[in-house]
């Protein structure tokens, strides 16, 4: 270890904080929910008190506290229920150790017993039993001869279904106890999908005091709605394994009123190892680790973080400086994990991994050797000044947003369609085109598909819908797929939501220019979406905005002026991800086109800085690149330490990623100095420019080269794979470029030393200079009378089959 | 357990038979079976080919278990039935394809050992128990001539218990509805029950328990002696259970399904039950020994519908997918697979010929189809939204249910003949009953209508979820109480007018009788009349027939006078005829003279002239003298021809004068014979005008007579008219508080009879609650085991 470090460390000793699990005490006492409204005789409401301690530990202390209502005539208690008695106000004081809360309690209508709802008190009970998932009744053709809609899409479908598609068999109104609705669900007859309830329990009471009522079915009109869902706490600190923590869900209905819905929402987590959540909501800590759990109650998914660290974690943060933003917004993520970061990387690391991230290729020995010999302080931030103004820069984001927007000749689309679009794309970015300006332009698009090649946007598919999941994967970062049948059962999107969103793109003309190959997109006026459940026709609506008025004008222009701008919360955060996971490897939001209520962001609040960075910067690539790579973030060694071992998505670390297919075939091209050729392009051109997604090589295959098919990101493969190595091994690629490049034979021709001549090489491969254990190992093969250019050869080839070579880090 | 007793009858009467045809050899010998006696006859005749290596049509002989499993075309042994098995005839080369192939029969002693062997039971070994299936109980099966109306009075129950088994603040959905095709009885689905209604009074006459769950299916048997039910507990169980209509009793159940039953029916013989559900499978039992006959595996979803055609040759079942086939009842072989639904099949439904099988489904659509193609001959759009149940009337008319809550009733070319009030519900099920002249529908909610079928009005409501007796029974004593009440205050608001009505009626009932006497009165005169005018009529004729004589008389005196005058002037004639004949003679003599004389005379100028000739020289004297000649020739012929023209007139003359002599003396004859008629004549007027002048006495007579009885009956009907006005003055009156009392009794004795009928029923429960409660009591009491 450095001494100097060491003493910085010291120093940083004071302010860094220390946490002592068993020695904190309480620093602040929650109770959740924090007003507590009761109305009508058969709400209730639990709660959850948490007390959280001055380390940050966060404890469940529900059980030990004590609950003294100031009217005791009002509310009435059971385990850590309340229930109505009689209306009135009054304050709940729940007391912890010392610590008060006062709690508001408003009890309405404390005798009034209102008639089941189907949709508020019956619909849930088969989300949460289940019942309607895909893999249940909710499958296309139902289960066993009965079909629920997929988590519930369709209530007065399900109502039908249960109470008049089987007339006498699904309910039974004489003695409801013998409904095969109820035997089924308490596996007192067989159920394939096994006991879901018990006798007697709420659920079945629910369902039973509903066919009892002679199962009445809703009024629209009159029913509120569903506006919002709370799941408390909205964080925890658990503190080692087997501590638990019990959330409580309430949801808010749009007559005001609010409903404890614990025990009818559904329970998820993303990380069972760290927090398993029960069917109850009882989250209980696993390995160490961070989870988001989440609840679902009807369309709605909320989620919570839960940080589970080892028992009784001593931790100390390691004092260093901050660039920017990104650096204390990271930092202040892993002090809450308790995790510490890598160093900083060297500068022979940081000059090979940036020349590759920023610009594409690795750095030549010329720029390895200005780098290294430059004693500026700033080296580092005047170099990537330096790459981001190259045109590879601009080629290699080409070629990125090449691929989300499928830019490729096809049957239907002509070369020089393509071409021409692909020629807007180089224009656009190389000229540093604010990005909103870019999305308006493709989006609102009009005119011939070679006079105006953005229109080449909707050429990508005619179909309707397709585009439309396109545009939301593409520009927001979103699959609504799902959404398309059913509501979707991880995101708050439902089918009104898609659909809407559909009506943007339903009124789009296309029809044959002059030039056969051309085709005119234009705004047709007229052609609308229905719903596919009640077949309404929908009005134009923002995925996750408002409706605007389209009356007369192009939906699309509409739309694009809407979707690339700040009012979309998703357009520049999307847009954000992307860039970010280019330079780690994996986006704050991971996939980077699945931003999802139950997919959460590793650091939110690290994702909206960068989106309102590039927002503020005018949509401007560069300033965001800079940032990032500035940062100490960026430049952290992929050396990993004990604490940041196992982390994967908190950028403790800098990632090992390999090179990007078109990248590694550029670089393998460029340190053998031969020339490509290219259907379509020169000599000499690089992969990274190359035009037609249908072009393509066997390296770039093998690679993972996106087809260009889809908008996924998935598209470009990164995963190494056999075939890969293989063809590195004994393919044609880089035995026959060493030997068509003559590399080796120019440094036989330098009469250097062998050692010299290694350096070269490593340089040229793996921008360093070879260790001493290396060149101990590799000398042998330069003895006298050895045939120097072949061990040279075959030095040259084991390089470029390295994994060092191969890997970005 | 009745329908084990069946089984055990059964049994008991099988062995009997076998016993008393093979006791004797039985003991003698160990059984024919398999291991000792067929094996060696298969092994050497068939298992070259039926190995377990070559398995031609797919059986192998060489193990019992191979035997019985059968090949490729099903079983091949039916124990107990040599001719029901398919190996049998083949080797005993009754029907191809012949066994052993292309070779003789296998000598008789050994098919004698198969034959034993299959009679037997087909038993493994010697000490196989044989699982032999009874032979059908007969009494089961109807003569398939006597499958229309029963002899006798149709089946109704007698004397069943109305205690429901469960009773719900709220009815389940109408699933299931029958009704006897003989009987006013309709058979309603309740939950772990079935009730049955009187469809006349629309009262509960039973209550069937069925405590197996949901019942999803009633059928009345085709005589309507026996009612099916078919359900269970979804998801759980299914079965059929057969009740007897009359006692209540259970008959048998059959099947053993592992979810509800959904639909089933019993064959027409009785024979047979089919039944099928979530399964997707059709199973026909035997309903003699409760065995599973055949399974048909050819639906894709849950089977929702089966009948059994009305002659038992078919059975049409349907499934939730659309899928809808007509098989052959005794052999469950596929008739037709009918295509042409696009989705789920509710309800199948024959017509009475059994050539024609109704279909509906949730489509919507009524399809009827024929059974000689299986061509789809109507269809037609019955319920918007889906068409729940279909039956046919006896006279071929149609109800349907549907998911619009309507109930129709069509004629079998699709024509809607009816359409009643909407239930506020799904209408479920409806059915004809009372002979077709009701129908009777239920709808999702539980609600049961009684329709008039004519008029298309409701009749009645029946509960689906009855109550129990006592309280049914309090209820009944409380409306029986009001509605005497009500029809004791009517009786009585009804009395006066029933006086009048006996007042009127007893003037009327005088008038009449005085009526009666004038009219007689009346009669008598007219009688009178009658008679008079009758002699007179006879005394006319007498009188004119005098006077017909008398002018007969009359008139011969004229004729006899005429012939008189006649002969007379025929004697004057002949008298002057005779005279002027005899003056002709004298004339004609002398005429003869002179001609004669002329005659002499010319001869001798005639023989001058010839001598003139003969003298005459000259040619010119003797030309002269020719001429001459010739002149006095031919003078001479005429004068000859004088002559005998005169002799002949003298001839004639002399004849004439004879027959004037003879005229003369006839009419002198005839004269004296018409003078004596004409004397005899005038003779005969005189008694004739005696006559006459008596006859015209007579009438005249008579005639006075009868102007007197006529002006005696005119007076006594004069009397009768005035005697008929006061009759119908009282009438009038009678009528006229008649109408007033009709017009209000009505309602009186509806009411009266209501409250009557309430009393019979209060007492009906009564009783039936007495008896119910007695029988806990005397359980009650009982000695407990032990105790």
């Amino acid at each position: 270890m450095n001494p100097s470090r060491f003493l910085i460390a010291l120093i940083a000793l004071g302010w860094a904080s220390v946490c002592q699990a068993g020695e904190s005490s309480i620093a602040r006492l929650e109770v959740f929910p924090k007003d507590v409204n009761l109305s009508t005789a058969r709400d209730r409401q639990s709660v959850v008190v948490q007390a959280t301690y001055t380390d940050g530990i966060t404890r469940d202390v529900t059980a030990q506290a004590s609950y003294t209502p100031a009217n005791p005539a009002l509310i009435r208690r059971d385990g850590f229920v309340l229930l109505p008695v009689a209306d009135g106000e009054t304050t709940l004081a729940v007391v912890f150790e010392g610590q008060t809360v006062q709690v508001p309690v408003k009890v309405t209508q404390a005798s009034a017993m209102p008639t089941l709802s189907f949709r508020i008190d019956i619909m849930p009970v088969f989300m949460r039993a289940g019942c309607n998932t895909g893999s249940c009744h909710g499958a296309a053709r139902g289960k066993d001869g009965f079909r629920l809609s997929l988590f519930g899409f369709d209530p007065d479908g399900d109502h039908f279904r249960l109470t008049r598609e089987m007339v006498g068999r699904r309910v039974n109104l004489a003695v409801p106890d013998d409904s095969t609705l109820l035997e089924k669900s308490i596996g007192a007859v067989t159920h394939t999908g096994g006991k879901r309830m018990e006798k007697g329990d709420e659920y079945y009471n629910t369902l039973k005091s509903w066919i009892e009522a002679g199962v009445p079915k809703d009024d629209v009109s009159k029913l509120p709605k569903v506006v919002g869902v709370e799941l408390y706490p909205r964080t925890a600190v658990l503190d080692g394994e087997k501590a638990t923590q019990q959330m409580t869900v309430r949801a808010k209905y749009s007559d005001g009123t609010d409903r404890d819905v614990t025990s009818l929402a559904v329970f998820l987590t993303n990380n069972e190892t760290s927090a398993a959540i029960s069917p109850n909501g009882l989250v209980t800590a696993g390995a160490r680790g961070e989870a988001f759990v989440m609840a679902r109650f009807e369309t709605h998914t909320v989620g919570s973080q839960v940080l589970v660290l080892p028992k009784g974690l001593k931790f100390e943060y390691p004092s260093e400086p901050e660039v920017n933003y990104v650096d204390a917004l990271v930092a202040a993520k892993l002090k809450k994990l308790r995790i510490a970061p890598s160093e900083i990387c060297s500068d022979e690391t940081f000059l090979r991994r940036a020349y590759i991230d920023v610009v594409g290729v690795p750095p030549t020995v010329e720029e390895y050797g200005r780098f290294m010999n430059s004693t500026a302080p700033d080296k580092r931030s005047k170099l990537i000044d330096e790459l981001v103004d190259r045109k590879e820069f601009s080629e290699l984001w080409v070629n990125k947003w090449a691929e989300i927007l499928q830019v490729k000749s096809s049957q239907q689309v002509s070369y020089k369609a393509m071409f021409l679009y692909y020629n807007w794309l180089v224009e656009k970015l190389s000229k540093n085109t604010p990005m909103d300006q870019m999305v308006q332009e493709l989006l609102g698009a009009n005119g011939g598909t070679f006079k105006n090649p953005s229109t080449n946007f909707y050429q990508s598919t005619n179909v309707t819908l397709e585009m439309t999941e396109n545009v939301a994967q593409v520009f927001m970062g979103m699959r609504i797929q799902c959404a398309q049948c059913h509501n979707h059962p991880f995101d708050r999107w439902t089918q009104d939501d898609y659909y809407g969103f559909a009506a943007f793109f339903s009124q789009i003309g296309r029809k044959q220019a002059e030039d056969q190959r051309e085709i005119i997109i234009f705004n047709s006026g007229g052609g609308e979406v229905n719903h596919p459940v009640g077949n309404r026709r929908m009005a134009p609506k923002f995925l996750g905005g408002a409706a605007p008025e389209v009356a007369g004008k192009d939906r699309r222009v509409v739309l694009a002026k809407w979707l690339a701008s700040p009012e979309n919360p998703w357009f520049a955060t999307s847009f954000a991800n992307r860039v970010w996971a280019h330079f780690f490897g994996s986006g704050i939001v991971e996939p980077v086109d699945d931003f999802r209520v139950s997919n959460p962001a590793t650091n939110p609040e690290l994702l909206e800085a960068l989106g309102k960075r590039f927002t503020d910067s005018k949509y401007d690539l560069k300033s965001l690149v800079r940032d990032i790579c500035n940062s100490r973030t960026y430049q952290r060694s992929t050396q990993r330490n004990e604490s940041n071992l196992t982390d994967e998505r908190n950028f403790a670390h800098a990632n090992l990623r390999r090179i990007k297919a078109e990248n590694l075939l550029d670089a393998i091209t460029l340190v053998t100095e031969t020339k490509d050729k290219f259907k379509g392009l020169p000599l000499g051109a690089r992969a990274t420019q190359i035009a037609d997604g249908s072009t393509s090589t066997y390296f770039l295959t093998t690679f993972g080269r996106a087809t260009r098919e889809t908008v996924c990101s998935c598209e470009v493969k990164m995963e190494p794979t056999l075939s890969q190595a293989l063809h590195l091994l004994n393919g044609n690629t880089t035995n026959q470029k060493i030997q068509q490049g003559g590399v080796v034979k120019k440094l036989i021709e330098t009469r250097k030393f062998p050692e010299e001549r290694l350096a070269e090489l490593y340089l040229r491969t793996l921008c360093r200079m070879p260790t001493r254990g290396e060149l101990d190992k590799l000398m042998p093969l330069f003895a006298e009378g050895s045939n120097q250019e072949q061990a040279l050869s075959d030095v040259f080839w084991a390089l470029l089959n390295s994994r060092e070579f191969l890997f970005n880090h | 357990m009745p329908f084990h007793r069946s089984i055990a009858f059964g049994m008991v009467l099988t062995c009997g038979l076998a016993a008393s045809a093979s006791a004797a050899d039985d003991k003698a010998k160990p059984k024919v079976n398999f291991q000792d006696n067929v094996l060696a006859i298969f092994q050497s005749r068939c298992n070259s080919c039926h190995n377990a290596d070559k398995a031609k049509g797919g059986l192998a002989l060489e193990t019992f278990a191979g035997a019985m499993e059968g090949g490729g075309s099903g079983k091949v042994i039916e124990p107990g039935d040599v001719e029901g098995s398919h190996l049998w005839k083949l080797v005993a080369q009754t029907e191809e394809p012949k066994m052993p192939p292309k070779s003789p029969r296998i000598p008789d002693a050994e098919l004698a050992v198969i034959k034993a062997w299959i009679e037997a039971g087909a038993p493994e070994t010697s000490g196989s128990v044989v699982a032999m299936k009874a032979k059908p109980k007969f009494e089961f099966k109807l003569d398939p001539s006597s499958m229309g109306k029963p002899v006798g009075p149709p089946a109704m129950p007698e004397g069943i218990s109305t205690e429901p088994v469960v009773v719900s603040p709220r009815a389940n959905a109408i699933v299931a509805m029958a009704a006897s095709p003989w009987a006013p009885l309709v058979a309603i689905a309740g939950h772990k029950q079935v009730l049955l209604y009187q469809a006349q009074k629309n009262r509960l006459v039973g209550v069937l328990p069925f405590p197996e769950g949901t019942i999803h299916v009633l059928k009345f048997s085709r005589n309507g002696s026996l009612l099916l039910a078919g359900g269970g507990r979804g998801g759980q169980s299914g079965l059929a259970v057969v009740f007897d209509v009359k006692t209540g009793k259970r008959v048998f159940e059959i099947g053993k399904e592992y979810d509800i039953v959904l639909a089933a029916d019993i064959s027409p013989d009785h024979g047979q039950v089919a039944l099928g559900g979530p399964s997707k499978v059709v199973r026909i039992y035997n309903t003699s020994d409760g065995q599973l006959q055949f399974e048909m595996k050819k639906h894709t979803e849950w089977v929702t519908a089966i009948e059994f055609s009305p002659d038992g040759v078919l059975l049409a079942t349907g499934d939730r997918n659309n899928g809808l086939i007509v098989w052959e009842a005794q052999t469950a072989r596929e008739f037709f697979d009918l295509r042409g639904h696009t989705a789920s099949i509710t309800d199948v439904s024959w017509r009475l010929d059994s050539n024609v099988v109704a279909s509906s489904a949730e489509d919507g659509s009524v399809k009827l189809w024929e059974m000689e193609n299986g061509a789809q001959i109507k269809s037609w759009g019955a319920h918007g939204g889906g068409t729940a149940s279909v039956r046919f009337a006896k006279d071929g008319r149609l109800v349907t249910t549907g998911r619009d809550r309507i109930v129709r009733v069509w004629d079998q070319n699709g024509g809607k003949q009816k359409e009643f009030e909407p239930f506020s519900d799904l209408a479920l099920r409806a059915v004809f009953a009372d002979d077709d002249t009701k129908i009777v529908a239920g709808d999702w909610s539980g609600e049961v209508r009684v329709i008039d079928g004519k008029e298309g009005k409701r009749i009645a409501n029946l509960l689906a979820n009855p109550s129990p007796i006592a309280t049914r029974l309090e209820q009944a004593k409380s409306l029986a109480q009001a509605a005497r009440l009500a029809a004791d205050q009517a009786a009585k608001e009804l009395a006066p007018f029933q006086g009048a009505v006996i007042d009127k009626t007893n003037l009327a009932t005088k008038a009449q009788e005085s009526l009666g006497q004038s009219n007689q009165d009346a009669q008598r005169q007219a009688e009178a009349v009658a008679g008079l005018e009758k002699l007179e009529a006879e005394k006319t004729k007498l009188l004119a027939s005098a006077q017909e004589v008398l002018k007969l008389a009359q008139a011969s005196i004229e004729k006899a006078n005429a012939e008189k005058a006649a002969a007379e002037k025929a004697v004057i004639e002949t008298t002057t005829a005779e005279k002027s004949t005899a003056e002709a003679i004298p004339v004609a003599r002398s005429a003869v003279e002179k001609s004669f004389n002329d005659k002499v005379a010319h001869d001798q100028a005639l023989a001058s002239a010839v001598e003139a000739l003969k003298s005459s020289s000259t040619k010119t004297l003797a030309d002269q003298a020719g001429a001459a000649l010739d002149q006095a020739l031919a003078r001479s012929t005429e004068l000859t021809a004088q002559v005998v023209k005169a002799a002949r007139t003298q001839v004639q003359a002399l004849a004439a004068w004879d027959r004037a002599v003879a005229a003369r003396a006839a009419a002198t004859g005839l004269l004296a014979a018409a003078t004596e008629k004409a004397r005899l004549a005038l003779e005969a007027v005189k008694p004739a005008q005696v006559a006459v002048e008596k006859a015209g006495a007579d009438r005249a007579e008579v005639s006075k007579k009868l102007a007197d009885a006529r002006n005696a009956a005119n007076a006594a009907k004069g009397i009768a008219d005035a005697r008929k006005k006061e009759l119908d003055a009282a009438l009038a009156a009678r009528a006229s508080v008649e109408k007033t009392l009709a017009d209000k009794r009505p309602a009186a004795d509806a009411l009266a009879a209501k409250a009557n009928e309430l009393k019979a029923e209060v007492e009906a429960l009564a009783v039936e609650l007495k008896a119910a409660e007695t029988q806990k009591t005397a359980a009650n009491d009982a000695p407990k085991p032990g105790s």
